[in-house]
């Protein structure tokens, strides 16, 4: 099936993308001044000590000479150990990546169900003063910090009604029932999630009114309109059908934006995730974690560019693949 | 007109519920909480009354549970509850026996003869012996160490050879008997103690298995800490809390609180995590009147005590233009600290005159330049070293070289980001063109441990280690400073105390005259105490040393 020949013609592709972004980050990030021991070692440890720790963990070795190294074991799914942490990299982010899909996954539904119906909204009404202050509305909660947003929604719900926990994943030493669980970690996701979403949600509304409000201005759907179908049908025959692909097109690429994981958010909150521990391995040049997290996201990025292409297909008739 | 929005808008709500029980679904699964289940009991998961004490970390411990090979404060916080040391530092900065019933130099100052507590148990019930204390310091001398020897080891006789794998035994360390270890010294090495209360013992009979150059990978052993201390480890949920609970066997006395938690609060939540209840204890991070008032309201009790860290300007003594020491001292006077103290950290912190800390016993507090702002007396010391301004610009200039001096600092803590400017500014006053230059910490500390890198000033903080003085000299360049060389090998190698008193405050006065970094402040230490718990007392170096004592109402 030609679909399936595409598919397999792009990962290849993707493999080759893979190769040339591994090559790239690494160089970048060698090429860093510092080293992942700076911070290890006691102010005490002399140039010489330093010198003899640093060069039997192969940091002297010519750059492409350790990239080589780093390759062959990568192939192998060895993806080496963290230099800080001492722990198997791929075990590290393992251990991390489900909570910051968790927390992401949350506010891309959170932001995609607010912004659907205000989106749709706004075309609607394109053009009109509720469409106008529904736009600054939105510019507006996209333009807060999410620090200073966290900030606010923390004292708020924290320190003055006391009613949700102002970080973490979970109450230390909990113990309970599944149910029980599940409520305690909805609690600390609340806030991290809604300020995610609140940066999010905005772009995704301003893509929705842009694309439904492309196609009512279309020939067709006036004709529609004229020939008196109601405006159910319209909208949700035709629109929709038309307007899905741009939106499937900006969700699949929000995909990786959800693995890099919002770094602020999860440091104010103290969330365990993704974000946070790549910024902690690029300032402690701790580059085996480094490199694994980078991969991850390149992977992450290559497979929701290919997932977002074949929905197309898949979508609209009208695009076939090229034999 | 608007019906059928509210009808397509019910169904998008209908669709995002249940996404969102999807997701609840999904947190229920995909979550990595570490959380316990269980059926039975309350099941209202609040902690239990009065059997649990939170204490708050800046940050997540990296796990390096290994008394000698971590390095994060926040691992150190549960390696001094889980592990015990030979000796601590009490209040006035002196060492009591902690692990160790006794210690004892030798007259020659070349044997340091610990004895050991009997009946001292490991968490897993078996015998602790001076082969564990042998055992704990001659792995740090291995070839295959992965970190920097700590300074006293090297010292110690046959080091060389057995760091180089030429013997199998390290003569250094011997012991006499299942109570007794002997620390044989080559070189006499005055700041030995230091390090016997940086570093605790860990046990033989479970890492002498694992080669020790695989020591900070050993994840299952890292994970499952058996010590001698207060508390013993029960689970470690990364990026979330470590949490330990009661040694009934402890020879300090059994703990009074059953759990210890030590959970992950960002220092910026802090604040709100102990108004909120959620955490017990915890160390602030600023001193800023509004929330000192905060505190107060809500009836919670702030501890505040003497840091036991510096900031300071190095300065690079080899850089010609700060060669002339005049010329640093000129900097000194230039900079306002207690202007820095006042306004950065809201009058809680002290300054300081010489690499130590000023309740330190031998810190020579009468006999050391105050180096009171001044920008007059910094103007005429650099007219004396030959600093004017002969072309009216503004800039100091000589030989017709302009005064420029670029300030580097780290980015990460927020009162030395601050400090920058202000200090800028301040040499600007005395006509040196002074400029900013932020790096991350890393890129920063790189400057300072390259040797070959030269630089003007950087700005930097470093602990106060007691008895062990002049450690990062190398950063300024001063540690090839003959005189300072042979100031710091008298103290290093005289054990008797009133001989030491005498060579520390000859170091620490050399220092404070030769001014190889601007000593700029020491900020105190605050703990915000919630009003239930009870017993907490901290010394300037010890946190934990009364950790057996404190209770919690509820």
């Amino acid at each position: 099936m030609p679909i399936v020949r595409y598919i397999v013609r792009r990962l290849a592709i993707a493999l080759l993308v893979l190769f040339g972004i591994s090559l790239i980050v690494f160089t970048v990030i060698n090429l860093q001044p510092g080293n992942p021991y700076a911070t290890m070692f006691s102010p005490q440890a002399d140039a010489a000590t330093r010198e003899e720790l640093l060069r039997k963990v192969g940091y002297y070795d010519p750059i492409w000479l350790k990239y080589v190294k780093w390759l062959g074991r990568a192939v192998q799914g060895d993806l080496g150990y963290s230099i800080q942490l001492g722990l198997p990299v791929s075990a590290v982010i393992a251990s991390r990546v489900g909570n910051t899909l968790v927390l992401t996954l949350a506010a891309a539904v959170i932001a995609f169900v607010i912004a659907l119906p205000v989106g749709i909204y706004s075309a609607i009404r394109r053009g009109r003063v509720s469409d106008r202050v529904i736009t600054i509305v939105t510019f507006g909660i996209m333009s807060i910090p999410a620090f200073f947003l966290a900030m606010i929604l923390i004292r708020l719900f924290s320190a003055q009604l006391k009613i949700l926990p102002s970080s973490g994943i979970i109450t230390p030493g909990f113990t309970g029932s599944s149910w029980d669980v599940t409520v305690d970690v909805i609690k600390h996701l609340v806030m991290p999630a809604t300020v995610l979403a609140a940066l999010s949600f905005a772009t995704y509304s301003r893509y929705i009114r842009s694309s439904v409000s492309e196609i009512l201005d279309t020939d067709y759907v006036r004709a529609l309109f004229a020939k008196g179908v109601s405006r159910r049908k319209v909208l949700g025959k035709h629109v929709m059908k038309n307007a899905a692909k741009p939106i499937i097109t900006v969700l699949t690429l929000a995909v990786p934006g959800l693995l890099s994981g919002a770094l602020i958010t999860e440091t104010v909150f103290s969330w365990p995730g993704l974000g946070r521990l790549g910024y902690e391995a690029a300032v402690g040049r701790d580059y085996p974690l480094l490199m694994g997290i980078t991969l991850l996201l390149a992977v992450a990025t290559l497979l929701a560019n290919l997932l977002a292409d074949v929905l197309y297909i898949v979508v609209d008739p009208r695009i076939r693949v090229q034999s | 007109m608007t019906t059928f929005t509210i009808q397509r808008l019910w169904r998008k709500v209908a669709a995002a519920g249940l996404a969102v029980a999807c997701t609840a679904g999904l947190v229920a699964c995909g979550v990595n909480t570490g959380a316990g289940t269980t059926t039975g009991g309350s099941g209202t998961g609040s902690s239990q009354t009065g059997d649990t004490i939170r204490y708050a970390l800046w940050s997540n411990p990296n796990g390096q549970f290994n008394p000698v090979t971590y390095f994060t404060d926040y691992d150190r916080a549960i390696i001094f509850n889980v592990y015990s040391r030979l000796v601590v530092l009490d209040k006035d900065q002196n060492y009591q026996p902690s692990l160790a019933k006794s210690y004892e130099w030798s007259k020659d100052g070349k044997t340091l003869t610990f004895k050991l507590r009997d009946g001292v148990k490991w968490h897993d019930g078996k015998d602790f012996t001076s082969a564990d204390v042998a055992f704990t310091y001659t792995a740090t001398a291995d070839k295959d160490f992965p970190l920097d020897p700590p300074a006293l080891v090297t010292y110690l006789e046959g080091y060389d050879d057995f760091h180089a794998g030429k013997t199998k035994d390290f003569p250094g360390i011997t012991t006499p008997d299942d109570t007794t270890v002997e620390f044989h010294f080559a070189k006499t090495y005055s700041g030995a103690l230091t390090t016997f209360s940086d570093k605790p013992i860990l046990a033989k009979h479970v890492w002498e298995s694992t080669p020790v150059g695989q020591w900070n990978k050993a994840t299952d052993l890292l994970k499952n800490p058996i010590g001698t201390g207060p508390y013993k480890f029960k689970e470690f949920v990364d990026g979330q809390y470590v949490s330990l609970t009661a040694n009934d066997d402890y020879f300090g006395g059994k703990p009074k609180t059953k759990n210890l938690i030590f959970k992950v609060v960002s220092p910026d939540t802090l604040q709100t995590a102990v108004i909120n209840n959620e955490v017990d204890l915890g160390e602030i991070s600023n001193f800023n009147s509004k929330e000192l008032d905060t505190y107060k309201s809500e009836n919670i009790n702030v501890v505040e005590n003497e840091g036991n860290g510096g900031q300071y300007l190095a300065f690079d003594v080899k850089n010609p233009k700060l060669a002339d020491k005049r010329v640093r001292q000129a900097l000194l006077y230039a900079i306002d600290r207690k202007g820095l103290i006042d306004s950065l950290l809201y009058g809680h912190g002290v300054t300081f005159n010489a690499q130590a800390q000023p309740s330190d016993p031998y810190y020579p507090t009468d006999e050391l330049n105050d180096y009171a702002y001044s920008k007059d007396k910094a103007k005429e010391l650099l007219k004396e070293a030959g600093w004017t301004d002969t072309d009216g610009d503004g800039i100091l200039d000589k030989n017709g070289e302009k005064f420029t001096f670029t300030i580097n600092y780290p980015s990460g803590n927020k009162t030395r980001e601050l400090s920058a400017p202000i200090i800028q500014k301040n040499f600007q006053d005395i006509g040196i063109d002074a400029k900013l230059s932020e790096a991350d910490f890393n890129t920063t500390l790189a400057i300072l441990q390259d040797p070959d890198k030269q630089y003007d000033g950087v700005l930097m903080g470093a602990t106060f280690r007691p008895q062990q003085y002049g450690t990062n000299n190398w950063w300024t360049r001063w540690d090839e400073n003959a005189e300072a060389k042979a100031a710091l090998d008298k103290v290093n190698t005289t054990t008797d105390a009133d001989a030491l008193k005498a060579a520390v405050n000859d170091y620490l006065k050399l220092e404070n005259e030769e001014v190889p970094m601007a000593f700029l402040y020491i900020p105190n230490q605050g703990t915000a105490v919630r009003p239930e718990v009870k017993g907490f007392e901290r010394s300037t170096y010890e946190i934990f040393s009364n950790v057996t004592d404190w209770t919690i109402s509820k």
